[in-house]
């Protein structure tokens, strides 16, 4: 897995519409030097951040994934289930769509601005659920509730979409495709920081995750406190998948697929032994998507749903030890 | 000199609109004694067992633990003293029968991986499934997943162990076996359990205590 991983990471950097020998991608990330100054701009300016990005992102979609389908003990939930990406795509949506094609909050650069209404459609969706799983849902309750909230933003998007100007579609179409290559270095910090804020809070409740497979019955009367830990889980996803969607648009797959991958390869659904590999794996698929996108030019979520899904196919059907482990 | 501990529910009232399911009634469940409960489908026995695990508030009364209000005890406090079986099936791929067991031990806070793995052997030993340690829940037959589950509050080391119908599902032969297991629990660790069924059969052989819950009220049956 180790060599699989520079494999990737060593492609990622070297390849694309300049060739850059390996030898030289080594010298300029070590020593910020290299025979032609374009190769350095290219892989600093460009491949290294979009690689950053793929890592960070698709660690942070994995994980949110894993804890979802832990949250509803439901092997099809991911990041998406809690209304997270879609009150992101409304948030855009409101300020791209509605805005007539002005990309801008207040005096705020074009990227911050998206990336800041992402934010604000998220984690108004978020503590909408919040809400109710405070008051008085239980977790299937929670995941219907979750579904509706995203079939009426997703209602409130097609409705700007259907009024919008062309350029304001396209921009908003551009960002719905997902992308990793338009993060700089300052959102790849924030998403970085997103990222090890979730992780903190999930090793706090690690041990009570397994516990939390049982069923909030079981949890309840084995010293879980099920609603402390419920927020706990929902604020970590909220951060992980709302950081990834506001910085590289919503992108489907990883966060539904990667989990099942990882608990396959452990063959155990205890999240100690996963984590490790969830985080590991996101970041290794999101590069290959990101890589497959950049030598196909076709758009991320495209690469990672048509590839992707037909892998998962196939490994149920061609391993017969491949089940869902939850 | 044994701690005899007590789990008594006090003037408990249990009512839904249009229905009243308990009727200030009184319980006292003591250690190292085995309990039945029996009763027709839907006059209140997994809402009553529920209630004194503290998953259900009442409508009136109180549950009480060695004197103690429950609702007053942290979630992990309870944990310490109930340990329980509830009628959904957890069949997780993914976990083994260690794994659930080792899942009991959450409550403890032990630091020490060497005291948790010898406190999951006792258990599993105690149930009888040492064999199946490794087996994944969803390939153990209901009889095994029970006792599985079993050792998993067994973990949690409790006083008292509520069980929601045992034996349900279970043929006759792994029925007498869950049992003799379970009075063997009782006398071994002075545990107070509590079980309701459907069962005469196993209700009469295997307990030292019957009651039955009825119109609203429980009493006790000779």
């Amino acid at each position: 897995m180790v060599a699989a991983s520079c494999a990737i990471v060593a492609l990622q950097l070297s390849t694309g519409s300049v060739h850059i020998p390996l030898a030289s991608v080594w010298n300029s990330l070590l020593l910020n030097e290299s025979a032609e100054s374009m190769h350095l701009t290219i892989l600093w300016d460009s491949r290294v951040p979009r690689s950053l990005a793929a890592i960070l992102a698709g660690a942070a979609l994995s994980w949110s994934g894993m804890l979802m389908q832990t949250l509803f003990r439901n092997p099809l939930a991911g990041p998406s289930m809690l209304g997270i990406s879609s009150g992101a795509s409304l948030g855009v949506a409101l300020l791209v769509l509605a805005g007539g094609g002005v990309v801008q909050l207040g005096g705020l650069p074009g990227y911050i601005s998206i990336a800041a209404a992402a934010f604000a459609g998220a984690f108004l969706l978020l503590a909408c659920v919040l809400l109710i799983a405070n008051r008085f849902a239980n977790e299937s309750t929670l995941l219907i509730f979750g579904i509706m909230l995203t079939f009426f933003t997703s209602a409130i998007v097609d409705a700007l979409q259907s009024r919008a100007g062309n350029e304001a579609l396209r921009s908003y179409v551009s960002w719905g495709m997902g992308n990793f290559g338009d993060c700089n270095y300052i959102e790849l910090l924030l998403l970085a920081i997103g990222l090890a804020i979730s992780i903190a809070l999930s090793l706090r409740i690690l041990p009570r995750l397994n516990v939390m497979l049982l069923g909030e019955r079981y949890a309840q009367t084995m010293g879980v406190d099920v609603k402390k830990t419920r927020t706990t889980m929902m604020i970590a996803t909220g951060l992980l998948a709302g950081c990834a969607t506001a910085f590289c648009g919503p992108i489907s797959f990883i966060g539904l697929a990667v989990p099942h991958v990882s608990r396959w390869i452990t063959q155990s659904a205890d999240h100690k032994k996963n984590m490790l590999s969830t985080l590991w794996l996101g970041a290794i698929i999101a590069l290959c998507c990101d890589w497959l996108s950049r030598m196909s030019a076709l758009p991320l979520n495209t690469i990672a749903s048509a590839l992707g899904a037909p892998f998962v196919v196939i490994l149920i059907f061609k391993w017969k030890r491949f089940r869902p482990l939850i | 000199m044994s701690i005899t501990n007590q789990l008594e529910a006090r003037n408990l009232v249990l009512s839904f609109p249009g229905k009243t399911l308990l009727n200030a009634t009184s319980l006292t469940i003591e250690s190292g004694m085995v309990t039945s409960l029996q009763g027709r489908n839907g006059t209140g026995k997994s809402t009553l067992l529920r209630c004194l695990a503290g998953l259900h508030a009442p409508t009136a009364g109180e549950v009480m633990l060695n004197g103690t209000p429950i609702s007053k005890m942290s979630v992990l406090e309870r944990s310490r003293f109930i340990g329980a079986l509830w009628t959904e099936r957890v069949r997780i791929p993914g976990i083994s029968v260690q794994d659930l067991v080792l899942m009991g031990t959450f409550n403890s806070g032990r630091s020490s991986e060497t005291s948790s793995t010898k406190l999951v052997n006792e258990c599993v030993e105690e149930l009888g499934i040492s064999d199946l340690a490794n087996s994944p829940l969803d390939r153990l037959s209901d009889g095994e997943l029970q006792k599985a589950m079993i050792a998993r509050a067994l973990a949690q080391q409790p006083s008292f162990l509520l069980l929601d119908e045992p034996t349900t599902y279970l043929d006759y032969v792994a029925k007498e076996e869950l049992m003799k297991t379970l009075v063997h629990i009782c006398n071994s660790r002075g545990v107070g359990i509590l079980f309701t069924s459907h069962d005469l059969d196993i209700i009469r052989t295997y307990t030292h205590r019957k009651l039955e819950l009825k119109d609203a009220a429980i009493t006790q049956i000779d």
